[in-house]
């Protein structure tokens, strides 16, 4: 963690929240050359707010760099699914709520997993309580409990997290309807 | 050539757009509309802002535009989950 070494990980931080405000500033003013000074004072304003509201925390830029296509091909994957039943008559729909216990500790990583979970084929987060998560599956007939450990250890590869009860079985053994 | 590819994928986007909202009007209860409304839009903004990417006149204008799709992808995303989170809290039974 980075209570470990306090200073190294700040600093990059601070590099890596600069650039990317100074990225972003310059996407806004089409390259903010018309008042720089002006542009250098929010970026530092905007850097400095950032670090002082988030806490830099670990984070692998593989992992990110690997879940960028994931992210893209599930969302693909996702709205095709869900495109198709709703224009075939019936619709073929088949839902139901699914307790999946979590691995991922409470934070960010968990945050993060709630919201990416809404956006994948077939899966919704409906509430947290203690360490489960309740989702709302779209048709039951899929292997949910894959796919979420699955994203699970995308997330936690992420975030630099290693997740301690792996030793279960990732798959339905997680999984337990809800009465 | 890219004209074509950018009219493809607006077409698409708008596509998945009908379907999002065709599934919103069909399915039976607020949780399948979730699904359909946040995984169909996500998909079609996704191809709107490529279609556009294409035929836009320089880089700045590209970030801008991947930039609106990841802050609407957050927000959509977060707001499914609080949606579907105030059903469940009041008890709101999934549709079976």
């Amino acid at each position: 963690m980075s209570r470990r070494i306090v200073s190294f990980p700040t600093l990059r931080s601070l590099a890596l929240r600069l650039t990317l405000f100074a990225l972003l500033w310059g996407v806004l003013t089409d390259g903010g050359v018309d008042a720089p000074a002006f542009g250098s004072v929010i970026i530092l304003t905007a850097t400095a707010l950032s670090l002082a509201l988030s806490r830099p925390t670990p984070w692998s830029l593989i992992g990110l760099l690997r879940f960028v296509p994931f992210f893209l091909w599930q969302s693909l994957r996702g709205g095709l699914d869900v495109a198709w039943r709703a224009f075939l008559p019936g619709p073929p729909i088949a839902p139901v709520v699914l307790t999946y216990r979590l691995r991922l500790p409470p934070g960010r990583a968990r945050a993060f997993m709630v919201a990416v979970n809404n956006l994948l084929p077939g899966t919704l987060s409906a509430e947290i309580s203690r360490n489960c998560l309740m989702v709302h599956v779209l048709d039951q007939r899929r292997s949910t409990g894959k796919a979420l450990a699955a994203l699970e250890d995308r997330i936690a590869a992420i975030f630099q997290i290693k997740l301690t009860s792996a030793a279960t079985a990732p798959g339905q053994s997680r999984i337990h309807a809800e009465a | 050539m890219a004209d074509l590819i950018s009219a493809f994928l607006l077409l698409g986007g708008v596509a998945f757009f009908l379907a999002g909202t065709l599934g919103l009007l069909r399915f039976p209860d607020v949780y399948s509309r979730l699904h359909a409304l946040t995984k169909a839009d996500n998909l079609g903004l996704g191809l709107l802002v490529a279609g556009l990417a294409i035929r836009s006149e320089s880089w700045f204008a590209v970030g801008k535009l991947v930039l609106i799709w990841l802050l609407v992808l957050v927000a959509s995303s977060f707001a499914c989950h609080l949606v579907a989170r105030a059903a469940w809290r009041r008890g709101i039974p999934p549709w079976t």
